[in-house]
């Protein structure tokens, strides 16, 4: 287990330009929301002098006549933004089920729609552990999307299912019923953390079964995504301990970079130096979520094949009918 | 002082009884000494629904497990409720009509100490079913709109006309006419009279009318004695009015001066037509607008840039106001209320303009830190693929 989490830190350390392409990504993707949100700031605050505070630190008396009139991805621009608050708002958004704003559901449907297409090309990549080429990465990519696609149907009921049923019962009913009594405010938040613990373990342990499902049907070209998702969960029950140890290990090295940032994250008077630090703490992130791809495909090909082995030859970018008709 | 302080709470006590003790050291100072020889503070239990409330010589404050230092938990609902004993505790209006003789007395009150006695005083974010607490140390809560609640009284801002029975106002905006609204138009009243002026006038209002029932003429009609000034005209418009107030800057340029004319260019020659620009003087001219119903006086602040400032006295009546100067200089702002006196102008940022605008610069400046929260957002959900 250890060795296939070193393994991993190596596959991802020799696959750079996977981190910085994902971490562009994040970062193209986050610009068409950002443009708008641009416009409704500088119009709103236009020629007042109001700005001169806004652009020098904080303005809360601004910020808060923004936020009162602003719509679509404006209401969005909150003071959770700054800094670790940042971190801790996703991350509470997700564990208390707060609802996106209308305006960012698209682009966080976009972004997973993009995980989709590149988790193909990304796991080509991960499993052979050696440089393949642009054209035999988006070659995978475009080979394994509608396969992860059919797989991501699954994925979304379950998750769906976790959240529309699982959640609203664990922290609407169950912890209604569980703390109706409690005077002790600290006792309900042990209760709640209990609750957390509970919902997370069950979220990972169904993420560890559809990163595994993926893993097998890239290293084993399978078609059958239902198969993929068999052969996953016999992986898992087979494997239970070195599986699960390993998924931990790198939840482990996600919040170690969490408290990194936590740490390291400036405030809002030093925003150029916020987005640097906020860019780091994001590459970071985008390299351990290649962690857990790499360590676990390194797991699963060092139990039942080898290190490398992926049984499809690298894919290639077919040639165009014209290039045929010049061949020949 | 004798505190009931939940077990969970325990570190928190010097807090309470900090708060407490600002309470009646300001309050006294101001209005009147508090007259008993003790008082007694409970700290409620969680989910008890008991906190926040008063009773004469005893409150309920209300915390939180972690209550980060330097915020305004539990120090502000401990000094409120401690505060209560004056307004309402002695001075006792009649709550169901005229909740916010002592809710939004005790606000304003209530701001001041905190403004006085705990600062600096920063915003904390709650996440997690609200149980763990950030603190945001780049924002300083501000006594006059934070403190007093401007955010909450915008948007509510025409829903009711204060001078209603309070038990007909609209549900789900009361509190921020009763406490918001009142805090801000005392506040208001402190920054157009001074708070030399303002004092005497609170104190004589505690001083005659603790131990009795007071209604709402009864303090209009002591501010208007003990101030020197027929204020009636503001009370209309903050307690008889539901009104908004919004005074804006409208337009600001400066152009240089041209002299036209026609010229005789030597004596005899016929008279020619010229128009000639003049680099040393400009032409600048403001328009400042009142785009609220309610009216207030407000000062006008012109600034040129060779350091001129120009501060006009606005009696804020009419829907438009021009000024017009000629000066060696071009302006570079103006602003309408630069001292920001009335603090129930629901729009502050349309109250000024610059000639050179940095609202580019501040969009740059907050949209990149937007984006990296939005890429964790982002990273959050991919994680499940």
């Amino acid at each position: 287990m250890i060795a296939a989490f070193r393994d991993g830190l190596g596959r991802v350390r020799r696959a750079t330009w996977l981190v910085v392409g994902l971490w562009l990504s994040t970062l193209l993707m986050a610009v068409p929301p950002a443009l708008v949100l641009h416009g409704m700031i500088a119009d709103h605050l236009g020629a007042s002098l109001m700005a001169d505070a806004a652009a020098r630190g904080v303005n809360f008396d601004w910020w808060n006549e923004f936020l009162v009139q602003a719509a679509g991805v404006g209401q969005t621009f909150v003071p959770a933004i700054i800094g670790f608050a940042a971190v801790l708002d996703n991350a509470s958004r997700i564990a208390d089920q707060r609802a996106l704003v209308p305006a960012l559901a698209g682009i966080v449907g976009g972004q997973i729609l993009l995980s989709v297409f590149l988790a193909g090309g990304v796991l080509d990549r991960l499993a052979r552990d050696r440089r393949v080429g642009a054209h035999a990465f988006f070659s995978a990519c475009g080979l394994w999307f509608f396969r992860f696609l059919r797989l991501g149907v699954v994925a979304g009921a379950i998750y769906w299912a976790l959240f529309a049923w699982l959640h609203p019962w664990l922290f609407d009913t169950l912890y209604a019923r569980w703390t109706h009594d409690t005077t002790v405010e600290r006792t309900a938040f042990l209760v709640r953390l209990g609750l957390y613990a509970a919902f997370i373990a069950i979220l990972c342990t169904v993420n560890l079964v559809f990163d595994y499902a993926k893993i097998r049907a890239v290293v084993e070209d399978r078609r059958s995504m239902i198969g993929a998702l068999r052969a996953s969960v016999r992986f898992v029950v087979r494997h239970p301990a070195k599986a699960l140890a390993l998924y931990l290990l790198n939840m482990l090295a996600y919040l170690l970079v969490v408290g990194v940032y936590a740490l390291a994250a400036p405030g809002a008077s030093a925003p150029l130096a916020a987005f640097a630090v906020g860019q780091v703490y994001i590459v970071l992130r985008v390299a351990v979520r290649l962690q857990f791809a790499a360590s676990q495909t390194a797991l699963f090909q060092g139990k039942l094949a080898h290190a490398g082995y992926v049984a499809r030859p690298v894919p290639t970018w077919p040639d165009s009918p014209a290039a045929e008709a010049v061949a020949r | 002082m004798r505190l009931l302080l939940q077990p969970e709470h325990r570190g928190q006590q010097d807090r309470h009884f900090a708060a407490t003790a600002a309470a009646l050291k300001y309050y006294g100072e101001w209005y009147g000494p508090y007259p008993y020889p003790q008082i007694t503070i409970v700290d409620p239990a969680w989910q008890s629904g008991a906190g926040g409330m008063e009773y004469p010589t005893l409150f309920t404050a209300g915390s939180r497990w972690l209550a980060p230092r330097l915020s305004n938990q539990p120090e502000s609902v401990t000094v409120h409720e401690a505060g209560h004993q004056f307004w309402y505790g002695m001075v006792a209006n009649n709550e169901v009509t005229s909740a916010w003789m002592d809710e939004g007395f005790n606000t304003f009150s209530e701001e001041r100490v905190q403004s006085v006695a705990f600062q600096p005083n920063y915003h904390v974010e709650r996440f997690f079913g609200g149980f763990i607490p950030w603190q945001l140390r780049d924002i300083k809560r501000s006594r006059a709109t934070d403190g007093n609640g401007l955010n909450g009284y915008r948007p509510s801002a025409e829903r009711d006309v204060p001078a209603t029975p309070s038990y007909r106002y609209w549900p789900g905006t009361h509190a921020d006419i009763t406490y918001s609204k009142t805090a801000l138009w005392l506040h208001t009243l402190e920054r157009h009279l001074g708070w030399d002026r303002l004092q005497p006038v609170m104190a004589a209002y505690f001083e005659r009318f603790r131990f009795t029932h007071p209604v709402p003429d009864d303090f209009f009609a002591i501010v208007n004695e003990k101030s020197g000034q027929d204020l009636t005209w503001f009370f209309d418009q903050v307690h008889r009015s539901s009104n908004e107030f919004d005074y804006a800057a409208e337009r600001l340029e400066s152009v240089p001066v041209a002299t036209r004319g026609f010229v005789e260019s030597a004596p005899g020659a016929p008279l020619a037509f010229e128009a000639q620009e003049n680099a040393t003087l400009f032409r600048t001219t403001v328009v400042v607008r009142r785009l609220g119903e309610a009216t207030f006086p407000v000062d006008v602040l012109v600034t040129f840039e060779n350091g001129d400032q120009v501060r006009e006295t606005w009696d804020g009546q009419a829907r438009w106001q021009p000024f017009l100067y000629e000066k060696p200089a071009k302006a570079v702002s103006v602003q309408v209320d630069p001292d920001r006196v009335l603090l129930l102008d629901v729009h502050y940022t349309n109250n000024s303009i610059t000639m050179k605008p940095q609202a580019e610069r501040a969009a740059d400046t907050w949209t990149l830190q937007w984006i990296v929260w939005l890429q964790d957002l982002m990273m959050n959900y991919a994680f499940f693929v």
